[in-house]
């Protein structure tokens, strides 16, 4: 919505652009490959304190959202965020969290449900989005990034 | 070559001509000696029969019969061989005489008898998987032959002599457990064909410390509505509360890693469950469960007596379930998070539903904390909300709860037997068509429950305990039946084609130390690791895998604190184990839950 703002547009227009975002479940700004900004749609949207860590290479915006579950987003110096984790007794809105790699996420999670006849953590590991998620009732952990979008001299080993 | 080749013709000529006129040539008698490479066939098999005949001037050799004729198969004969083939099926054992007679002279023979052996005995058990049983319990055995053709069945005899065989037949015994073990005791029945010593059959039995009580109920590691591998069903008959209108469903999934009962409503079709109902607008409460990989469960909160062995836990005094509806239409966004899976039918869920009895009272309380209530946040999580009849809307929120309407772990409102549950299962080294073996309710509360020597390991407050494995510190660790393999982050080599397993090149053996939350105890554990591609290529059908492992985040990724620092202890760890699950603020004899023991 406040994006919105910055669009000069008539009268009519500016009633139909309101009618259409009404009519979206979710703020169109996510935060896996959004910028800065929706690291506070998030915050918004998960009703959520934040916690910020400049660091050399990389920013963490650390969000506690109401339901206690914990959000870290990773962002880099160009202002994108590379990769989300979090942790807590509730899994996080994955269509807030991983924005544009959202449908990427549900296909390669729901072709993997099918290929195992059983319960098991969420293993994603493809060349433009890995997501790990696990653990169990009330209490479960996981990461999503972009490989390709690390910032030079960053481990994925950092997202945690 | 070829000059030579026309000579032998020539003289072979000649004499043909000698051989005509005289009968037996040069005056010497033609004699022929037969060998053969085997004189024993079972069915099926060759043998290879050489004729050597001497002073057999005409080099004619012999003619090949066999007798009884049309017992097998004669074939690749020459004038000095041929192949004798027994029947691929043999009633009865039978003496074949091959003949071989000389084409010069037919008043010369010579024939090699071959002894054909029935087919091959063969002995099976029914049950034919590894057992378990409570002591004092009896357990009934068939064997079935084929091929048995005196129908002379087995004799049974029992290794060690730790109970006993009564009621034995050549086709059935029935096996007695002792009234008391004083640990699982392992004992082996074997049948024996009585036509075959060399036929037998093996069944192995666990007999268990644990007296068959009202606490025990069935456990099978069996391959379920999905052909699932390594998950556990019981059997749970559904009341309308403080009624006799019930229904018992089998395939239900044994998991402590939840809690509350959740049952399809597709296998409980006529049973009119109440719902749980707002008096202020006459909306319904629903519950739903998200899982990680994206798929869902959702439907109403509904009252119903839950029997379970000879437990109840009353609708009347709080048992809520939520029966898992059929419908795909009028599920809040916020509960299907943009996953497409409702997994509402057996196949989807390979269960017909899922019996919760992990570590906290209900399915929104972790450590004493009630995240539904309202009393840690005005945030409600993605758990409850309220639908009017018509359903509830994609964009509706999820709403505050209080405890007494949440979905509970019906272990905790049974009359006795409320502070948490006991499963054993057999030993399952390598892989197993199924696993058989007890859910105990109560902790310390019966003579089949107690701890014993069982090491208790406290947890965190997020119910979690450490693992420490392969230089990483696991500090958000679990015991969990309703994952279906052990889960950790590895370096070993991920399958190619199924990212939820493991695929080493060959069998890998392990080992783990579990910790307390608080650092103690602690205990070594060693597990193994094969390739699932080949375990499930090389077993189909088969429903226990005591090596299947697979991927939880990367490999080193975890310090001291962290996400994706996991070892997921899933149902392989609890073969061969009795695991205690102690729920949260019961006491338990010495302590309080929550707490895993084994």
């Amino acid at each position: 919505m406040k994006s919105n703002s910055r669009i000069s547009v008539s009268p009519i227009s500016r009633i139909g652009i309101a009618l259409l975002l009404l009519a979206l479940p979710l703020p169109a700004l996510a935060a896996l490959g959004g910028d800065v900004a929706s690291v506070h749609e998030d915050q918004a949207q998960m009703k959520g304190s934040l916690k910020t860590t400049e660091g050399m290479t990389y920013t963490v915006h650390e969000i506690k959202a109401g339901t206690g579950t914990t959000v870290r987003e990773y962002v880099s110096p160009g202002g994108e965020v590379f990769g989300v984790s979090w942790q807590g007794p509730f899994i996080p809105d994955m269509q807030q969290l991983l924005g544009s790699y959202f449908d990427a996420y549900t296909a390669a999670a729901q072709a993997q449900r099918s290929a195992h006849k059983g319960r098991a953590p969420l293993n994603i590991q493809q060349p433009g989005l890995v997501v790990e998620s696990n653990g169990h009732m009330r209490s479960y952990s996981g990461r999503a990034y972009d490989p390709e979008k690390l910032p030079q001299g960053v481990s994925a080993n950092e997202i945690r | 070559m070829r000059a030579f080749s026309a000579i032998l013709m020539v003289a072979g000529l000649v004499f043909l001509v000698a051989c005509g006129s005289s009968g037996t040539p040069s005056g010497l008698p033609i004699t022929i000696m037969l060998s053969a490479s085997l004189t024993s066939l079972n069915p099926g098999q060759s043998s290879n029969i050489t004729a050597t005949v001497t002073n057999d001037s005409s080099n004619k050799g012999v003619t090949w019969t066999s007798s009884p004729s049309g017992f097998g198969t004669l074939t690749n004969q020459t004038a000095t061989s041929v192949t004798y083939t027994a029947p691929t099926t043999v009633p009865t054992a039978t003496a074949v005489t091959i003949t071989a007679t000389s084409v010069a002279s037919s008043a010369v023979a010579a024939s090699v008898q071959i002894s054909v052996q029935t087919s091959a005995i063969t002995v099976s058990l029914s049950p034919a998987a590894p057992q378990t049983i409570n002591q004092g319990q009896q357990l009934s055995i068939n064997a079935t032959l084929t091929n048995d053709t005196s129908n002379k069945g087995v004799t049974w005899t029992l290794s060690p002599m730790v109970g006993s065989l009564t009621n034995q037949t050549t086709s059935a015994t029935t096996y007695v457990a002792p009234s008391s073990v004083t640990g699982n005791t392992a004992v082996t029945v074997t049948a024996t064909s009585v036509a075959n010593t060399a036929a037998k059959a093996v069944l192995e039995i666990t007999v268990f410390p644990s007296g068959a009580g009202s606490n025990v109920a069935a456990l099978n590691v069996i391959p379920g509505p999905a052909n699932s591998v390594d998950l556990a069903f019981v059997s749970v008959t559904i009341c309308v509360p403080g009624t006799n209108v019930c229904q018992t469903v089998d395939n239900i999934q044994v998991d402590t890693g939840s809690q509350g009962l959740r049952i399809l409503q597709s296998v409980i079709p006529s049973l009119p469950l109440p719902s749980l109902v707002d008096s202020n607008n006459g909306d319904t409460l629903y519950n739903c469960v998200s899982f990680l990989d994206t798929s869902y469960l959702w439907g109403p909160v509904q009252q119903a007596d839950v029997k379970i062995a000879g437990e109840v836990a009353s609708g009347a005094s709080g048992e809520l379930v939520q029966t898992v509806s059929s419908s795909n239409t009028g599920i809040p966004t916020a509960c299907t998070n943009g996953g497409t899976i409702n997994e509402n039918t057996p196949l989807l869920l390979g269960a017909n539903g899922i019996l919760g009895v992990g570590l906290e009272p209900t399915d929104c309380i972790v450590a004493g904390t009630d995240f539904c209530d309202g009393s840690v946040s005005s945030t409600a999580p993605p758990v409850y909300f309220e639908c009017p009849s018509s359903g509830c809307q994609s964009s509706d929120a999820p709403i505050i709860v209080p405890q007494s309407a949440q979905v509970v772990n019906p272990v905790f409102l049974f009359s006795t037997d409320n502070n948490g549950v006991v499963i054993q299962l057999p030993a399952v080294p390598s892989v197993a068509p199924t696993a058989n073996g007890s859910l105990i309710f109560g902790i310390g509360t019966e003579s089949n429950n107690g701890l014993g020597t069982a090491t208790v390991f406290g947890l965190d407050t997020n119910d979690n305990f450490i693992t420490a494995y392969a230089g990483q510190t696991l500090n958000a660790s679990f015991i969990d039946s309703g994952s279906n393999g052990l889960f950790f982050p590895s370096t070993i080599t991920v399958c190619g084609d199924n990212a939820s397993f493991y695929c080493p090149a060959g069998l890998l053996t392990q080992s783990a130390t579990n910790a307390g939350a608080t650092g103690t105890p602690i205990s070594a554990v060693n597990f193994s690791v094969d390739n699932a591609d080949n375990l499930f290529n090389d077993n189909p059908g088969d429903a226990a895998f005591g090596t299947l492992a697979g991927p939880q985040g990367t490999a080193n990724t975890c310090s001291s604190s962290g996400g994706s620092c996991t070892f997921d202890w899933g149902l392989p760890f609890f073969f061969g184990r009795t695991v205690f699950t102690a729920i949260d603020g019961q006491p338990v004899s010495g302590g309080t839950g929550p707490f895993w023991a084994y």
